[in-house]
């Protein structure tokens, strides 16, 4: 057990070195090998998360909030980057941990994705709010994520980011290289979906000040009440 | 039922999918890249006579038309000028290129299309519960919730309607408050039969021996030829394009579009692997006609 712990993530590291040295040898394959990192990303959680023994309580409650956050999305569909979705990964991952706001937010995007069409863009959605969750996690001790202004600042920064990294696909299938795969173009590219990466901004601050409080209230009191994640 | 294609086992889908869309990102040439396109159109006739397409098709031309035409814009790179658009050169290479991502890219999400037709959630969850069995309950307990959710809202939205309180009803500021209102309860709500519904999986033995499921794929003798047969041509088509075969090289120096004899031999295998939902088809058209 203890073994596979430092196992597991030493091949992937390998592997993503693998990858990076093959990305120095062919350098005309970008998209491919961003595809193949992603993938390699979500399944080294996913080989992390088979590697727990979970309990059926946590099993319920991770797909809880991962069909909530999943549901969001549907109404909020014909509104370009406005959904709860992020806001609802942020609060899971700051009340029950990194690892299980990685879960939430790749299950919520994978399920809702199983609504609303898969394309290549799932595992990227996946990733992205794999990390959202994961982030949010990782920095529930540090004074960022105990001010309200702090958890505000995040939701800011996330909602630029997602979209960034969701740019990253585009920006790769739109050049991929012997292109103009220079800064200023990247940079235009960015700036074509600064109003929507604002709009998504914009959503989160409003869903964090009008309900994050009690969110948090309400999940932290299950956490409590019924001993989960600990 | 369906077609022939769907009732292959999911591996041999998932396999003729995750290999089509390798091929549409590896084999960046114009002649590769047409035939692509007029077959994965035939595949998409087959599966669902163009519904999905025709649901895309904004889409799939404005992603087209924006790549052609925004990649010359930026790109002055190539030797071969088509013209000059004020001191800016727009060059056949730029053009050439931006044409060939953009195929690229339409064709993957074509596929898309079909494999969203194919590939029914039932499908992908029995490939997950085989390697990733603890993550293949969590999506499967994930895609339940989401229905019973919409139906647990409508029930929460009855009994505040009993009480006065509509989201139909005020400004849009209390509007959004009761809507997230009902949110809350339906979270809280959700939460506590989550509890339960746990309970009674430990109750009925979650966890305690091998899991079975709904649907039971098995692999027949056509599914392993059919496994043989993609992995055999994919192979070989990714042997010939490490080899630079089947790829039109642009920069720096553009090649002749003309195909070689490997390229053609590269060609004749990508097109069939690419046709192989089409063939499948047809075959069992054709033994349908026999038996009458």
């Amino acid at each position: 057990m203890r073994f596979n712990h430092i196992l597991t993530p030493a091949i992937f590291l390998l592997l993503a070195a693998g990858l990076l040295i093959i990305s120095y040898w062919f350098e005309d394959s970008y998209l491919w090998l961003s595809f193949s990192l992603v993938f390699l990303t979500i399944l080294f959680f996913l080989v992390r998360f088979e590697g727990r023994t979970i309990e059926p309580k946590e099993l319920v409650l991770l797909a809880v909030l991962a069909a909530i956050a999943a549901v969001g999305r549907i109404p909020f569909a014909s509104i370009p980057s406005v959904q709860p979705t992020t806001f609802v990964i942020m609060i899971a991952g700051l009340v029950f941990g990194a690892e299980s706001g990685f879960v939430i937010g790749a299950v919520a995007a994978l399920a809702s994705n199983m609504i609303m069409g898969q394309g290549p863009w799932t595992p990227w959605q996946m990733v992205s709010w794999g990390l959202v969750g994961m982030t949010a996690g990782a920095m529930k001790n540090t004074p960022i994520m105990n001010t309200k202004l702090g958890r505000l600042g995040f939701g800011i920064v996330w909602g630029f980011l997602f979209g960034w990294i969701m740019n990253i696909w585009g920006f790769l299938g739109f050049v991929q290289s012997g292109g103009p795969i220079d800064l200023k173009a990247f940079l235009v590219y960015i700036g074509a979906s600064t109003l929507f990466d604002t709009m998504h901004a914009v959503s989160n601050v409003v869903f964090l000040l009008l309900f994050g409080d009690i969110w948090i209230k309400i999940l932290t009191r299950f956490k409590r009440k019924y001993g989960l994640l600990e | 039922m369906g077609t022939r294609f769907a009732r292959f086992h999911p591996l041999v889908s998932f396999l003729f999918y995750a290999g089509s869309v390798m091929l549409l990102i590896l084999m960046l040439h114009p002649v590769f890249q047409v035939i692509s396109v007029f077959l994965i159109i035939g595949i998409n006739i087959i599966h669902d006579r163009l519904a999905g397409l025709r649901k895309w098709k904004y889409l799939l031309l404005v992603t087209f038309v924006l790549m052609v035409v925004l990649n010359p814009l930026f790109n002055e790179r190539g030797r071969h000028l088509l013209f000059m658009a004020g001191d800016h050169r727009i060059t056949l290479e730029a053009v050439l290129y931006g044409g060939m991502n953009a195929f690229s890219i339409i064709g993957i999400i074509a596929v898309f299309i079909s494999y969203n037709v194919i590939m029914t959630p039932n499908k992908v969850l029995f490939l997950f519960s085989k390697f990733l069995p603890q993550f293949a309950v969590l999506l499967m307990l994930t895609l339940r919730f989401i229905p019973l959710m919409s139906r647990r809202m409508e029930e929460i939205s009855l009994v505040q309607k009993s009480k006065g309180i509509m989201v139909t009803n005020g400004n849009w500021r209390t509007r959004v408050k009761t809507a997230f209102s009902y949110v809350q309860a339906l979270l809280t709500y959700s939460l506590e039969e989550a509890i339960q519904t746990a309970d009674s999986m430990k109750a009925r033995g979650y966890g305690t021996g091998p899991r079975t499921s709904y649907e039971f794929f098995r692999i027949r003798s056509k599914d392993s030829i059919a496994i043989v047969i993609l992995t055999l041509l994919l192979s070989i088509i990714i042997y010939g394009r490490s080899l630079g075969y089947g790829v039109l090289t642009i920069y720096p120096m553009m090649e002749d579009w003309r195909l070689a004899t490997w390229d053609t031999a590269v060609l004749i295998c990508y097109i069939l692997y690419l046709s192989f939902p089409i063939y499948v088809e047809a075959g069992e058209a054709f033994r349908w006609h026999l038996s009458n």
